[in-house]
């Protein structure tokens, strides 16, 4: 027995000797020792992990030339070839990796929803369980700083710009018509339910060259990339019913919504202050289709709505109310795909179609609008290393806008097209000089076919990260926009409105708590302007300009309360333009100086419920007197909103959810409508702006069958 | 003749590159390393077997499983984030080895019950489904993988006691659970086998 023993350490021991022992020691840039790194021989076993001191050592029994792999998480990976008997007392540094998540983040001013969770302000359920919202992604983004809430018109205001300043995207594609139409005095609402999209990302000011035509914010939205299972949604609500179905397929996936609104029972339940002959009806659709190839992901979202409303509006000059009756017809399809051909290089391709109408009657005259929309874009992104990205990219824009307007037997007395073409290049680079300090470089040129001209604006972003949870970025850029469509029908000269953006941003991140804080100042020029006449807008031109400053503030507390999430927003804001038809340099009507919300919601495992509550605060807006000197020289009383929400889970398949919003029903005003002529006493005399409701009740009951009995709807509220 | 195998083992190892001995010493020192609370030299071990062996499944799906099992404990938030994105990277590699594989498909349902269970306020009801449905399917596979039936069993059970519901018939299903530990065999060398520990586990959170 000794001897093959013996015999076995003989030849044991000569295998050893055949071996090459490799060693070394492996530091970051700085010197300091990594500690874990796995080095190893590759394509062999032969490796070990380092030490405490970052010092490895092992033996190979590998000759010749061979390829030394060091890796870490966080750093980039570093290979080393070389014969094995040379690869002995390694000094090698290696470079933290700029993918990492901990490194800077170059998107300075914009707001996440969804679940990556290092960026995030918003998680998915927020969108449609923050109390007031009513399942309206863009109500639930009015609770971020940076906008200006303005409840009786429901769409996003950015910053002192006009609502049209911001522009909304599906999956980077842009939407023609976002908003639902509604009669003046009742928010309009998105038109997209919040729970097809995986994410959200929403940029108050700076964003980057592969956005074109858009003076102040964008909202770009990313829909849903699979389904997880087969399910059925039925939603029976106050206002209407729904019905939802789920379906994943092999590599595909289809999502579909069909409802229908009414909300006839409501108004006669709870009558409001417009008298509504025949309040909103319609039917909507909507649905996401995603197929997976092997290095890529197609993605098609399709939306369809057909909506009615009619009216009576009072107006103060007039004795008799106008009778208005509305019709709109919406249909959308954007469709996009994603292509890697490895990890470094990806090219997306995607294009999107919109039609958009409206029929309104008002009294015996007949107004129809329309709304033709294009876009194609295409980009090709490329990491060279790490370290540095490029991405080139083209778009073209088709929108074509008319308008008829027409008297008694259709006699016809206005009738106009405006077709233009928008083409862009844009071109946006990336370089993390350490994973710390990163720059991100853009161009864009763009060519306006009705306007003849051509632009090219830079932008700009340098962002430092001060520690692990801290960093710091200034952002520059340069935005265009066309003037709105109304001024296009003529055959005035005119250009794009522009504007100039200046950001400095400092952002606090950990799992708990969210803080940003950000300055802006923003410069416009070459505004809308014109002359008001009785008949109709002369002179009208691009001679417009303004400026617009401020101070964002966001804090969010994440379970620092047991089971309580909650955020607080306020935006103090300084703006001043002279656009449109204003004689002098004026706050518009819709820039309100200070803005807060507050938002909480928690869950109350006893009653297996959620409960949420919104406040909102704005300070007054302005308006014109013109029973006072001067232009835009009045302020309406402070604006209040408290809005609550519960929904119970009755079983995992069943939830009930009640809302109101106004719960206290603060009569809420938005200035003054004035009469054109003195009455008696020399005065003129004028009427609040009041919203149509003070409050809204909202109830509904959300039934999930699926075939999986443990899933459920909380996500759908 | 213990000593004598592992002369033996130790001596092959030491000839060939690639051969099964190798890939067996390799995985068991991998499984030891991680015995001793040694998980980054494990997980360090698994993926050089898993760079080596281009068609094995089972080094990425023990480098995910470390990095999973690891991350239940670990306090810092962006570390326990990286560790889940690590295990997810394995999965996918461990998937494109070895296709419809109930044993992956259960440790990816358990990849996002590990999700849920750092931040159940995001991921909770983004990720419900998807662990049903992972659980499911694995099952559809293989309907006696112990695992499978114990990780479905246990996910429901969170859910339960989340909606206060009486817990006996999950109990009842755990005991059946139980026994088909002992039946189930797999061919296939270092194929997962634990589990029956934590089951037990279950069994007297039940009785208690």
């Amino acid at each position: 027995m000794k001897t093959i023993y013996l015999l076995l350490c003989l030849l044991l021991c000569q295998s050893v000797s055949s071996q090459t022992r490799i060693n070394g020691l492996i530091t970051d840039p700085s010197g300091l020792s990594i500690i874990g790194a796995n080095v190893f021989i590759e394509g062999s076993y032969d490796g070990s992990i380092t030490d405490v001191e970052g010092r490895f050592s092992f033996e190979t029994s590998t000759i010749g030339k061979q390829t030394l792999c060091i890796s870490y998480l966080g750093y980039e990976t570093k290979n080393i070839s070389d014969e094995v008997d040379n690869l002995t007392n390694l000094q090698i540094k290696l470079r933290p990796s700029a993918k990492v998540m901990d490194a800077v983040q170059i998107s300075g001013s914009t707001f996440k929803a969804g679940d990556n969770s290092s960026l995030a302000v918003l998680k998915p359920m927020d969108i449609v369980t923050t109390a007031g919202s009513m399942g309206d992604v863009i109500a639930s983004f009015q609770t971020l700083p940076g906008t200006q809430s303005n409840s009786e018109d429901g769409r996003l205001f950015v910053r002192g710009g006009d609502a049209d300043e911001t522009l909304i995207f599906i999956d980077g594609m842009r939407v023609f018509a976002p908003y639902t139409n509604s009669i003046g005095g009742s928010p309009s609402r998105g038109r997209f339910s919040p729970f097809l999209f995986k994410g959200m990302s929403f940029s108050t000011g700076g964003y980057d060259a592969s956005y074109g035509q858009a003076l102040s914010g964008v909202l770009d939205m990313q829909t849903a990339d699979e389904v997880n299972q087969t399910e059925t949604n039925v939603n029976l609500m106050t206002v209407g019913l729904g019905i939802g179905h789920k379906q994943a397929f092999g590599k595909s996936s289809i999502t579909a919504n069909l409802s229908y609104i009414d909300l006839g029972p409501y108004t006669w339940i709870a009558p409001n202050r417009i008298n509504q002959t025949r309040p909103y009806h319609g039917f909507s659709g909507e649905a996401v289709f995603t197929h997976k190839t092997n290095k890529g992901l197609f993605k098609s979202y399709l939306s369809a709505e057909k909506g009615r409303i009619a009216f009576e509006q009072r107006d103060i000059n007039s004795e008799v109310p106008n009778a208005l009756d509305l019709l709109n017809t919406n249909a959308y399809l954007s469709s996009s795909y994603n292509h890697y051909f490895n990890d470094k290089t990806s090219l997306f391709a995607g294009i999107s179609i919109g039609q958009n109408g409206e029929e309104i009657q008002l009294d015996s005259a007949q107004i129809a609008q329309g709304l033709d929309g294009l876009h194609a874009k295409i980009k090709a992104t490329h990491f060279f290393n790490d370290h540095f990205k490029i991405g080139l990219g083209a778009e073209h824009i088709f929108l074509s806008n008319d308008l008829s307007k027409a008297i008694g037997n259709n006699e016809l007395v206005f009738n106009g097209t405006a077709n233009r073409n928008i083409s862009a290049l844009f071109a946006e680079s990336a370089y993390f000089f350490i994973a710390n300090l990163a720059l991100k470089l853009g161009l864009r040129t763009e060519y306006h076919s009705l306007f003849g001209s051509m632009s090219i604006k830079p932008r700009m972003t340098l962002a430092q990260k001060i520690n692990k949870k801290q960093q710091i970025s200034f952002s520059f850029g340069q935005y265009t926009q066309e003037v709105g469509e109304e001024y296009l029908f003529g055959t005035e000269e005119l250009t794009n409105q522009r504007a100039n953006h200046f950001l400095l941003n400092y952002q606090y991140n950990s799992k708990k708590h969210i803080v940003r804080l950000e300055g802006f100042y923003k410069k416009y020029n070459f505004l809308i302007s014109f002359k008001q006449s009785a008949l109709a807008s002369e002179n009208v031109g691009n001679k417009g300009f303004g400026d617009a400053y401020g101070m964002d503030v966001f804090y969010r507390a994440n379970r620092v309360i047991k089971n309580t999430d909650c955020w607080i927003s306020y935006s103090w804001l300084q703006s001043e333009r002279k656009y449109k038809d204003y004689p002098s340099l004026a706050t518009p009507n819709y820039a309100t100086t200070h803005n807060l919300s507050l938002v909480a919601k928690t869950w109350i495992q006893a009653l297996s419920s959620q409960l949420s509550v919104t406040y909102s605060v704005a300070s007054g807006r302005p308006y014109e007197n013109p029973n006072k000197p001067g232009f835009m020289n009045d302020l309406s009383k402070p604006y209040q909103n408290l809005s609550l929400s519960w929904a119970y889970l009755i079983t995992p398949q069943k939830i009930l959810f009640v809302s109101v919003s106004n719960a206290t029903g603060v009569k809420n005003e938005f200035g003054y409508r004035y009469a054109n002529v003195v009455n008696g006493e020399g005065i003129y005399p004028g009427e609040i702006i009041r919203p149509n409701e003070d409050r809204f009740f909202f109830a509904g009951f959300f039934m999930t069958i699926g075939r999986n009995k443990k899933s459920n709807q909380l996500q759908n509220l | 003749m213990k000593q004598f195998i592992l002369f033996v083992v130790l001596f092959s190892s030491s000839f060939s590159m690639h051969g099964q001995n190798d890939f067996a010493s390799g995985m068991q020192k991998g499984l030891s390393l991680w015995g001793e609370g040694d998980t980054a030299g494990a997980i360090a071990m698994f993926e050089r077997i898993s760079q080596a062996e281009a068609t094995a499944w089972l080094p990425s799906y023990y480098a995910a499983n470390v990095h999973i099992a690891s991350s239940f404990t670990e306090k810092d938030a962006s570390k326990r984030d990286e560790m889940l994105n690590q295990a997810k990277r394995h999965i996918e590699t461990a998937h494109q080895r070895s296709a419809k594989n109930a044993e992956i498909l259960t440790l990816e349902g358990l990849l996002y019950t590990a999700y849920v269970a750092a931040d159940p306020g995001t991921y909770a009801m983004k990720y419900a489904p998807k662990i049903m449905e992972l659980h499911d399917k694995a099952l559809s596979i293989d309907g006696e993988n112990p695992r499978a039936l114990m990780n479905k069993v246990e996910f429901e059970m969170g859910t339960a006691r989340f909606f206060n519901e009486d817990m006996t018939p999950y109990c009842e299903r755990i005991q059946i659970i139980l026994t088909k530990f002992d039946d189930y065999k797999s061919s296939v060398p270092f194929a997962p086998n634990y589990g029956k520990e934590r089951l037990i586990q279950l069994v007297e959170n039940c009785n208690s």
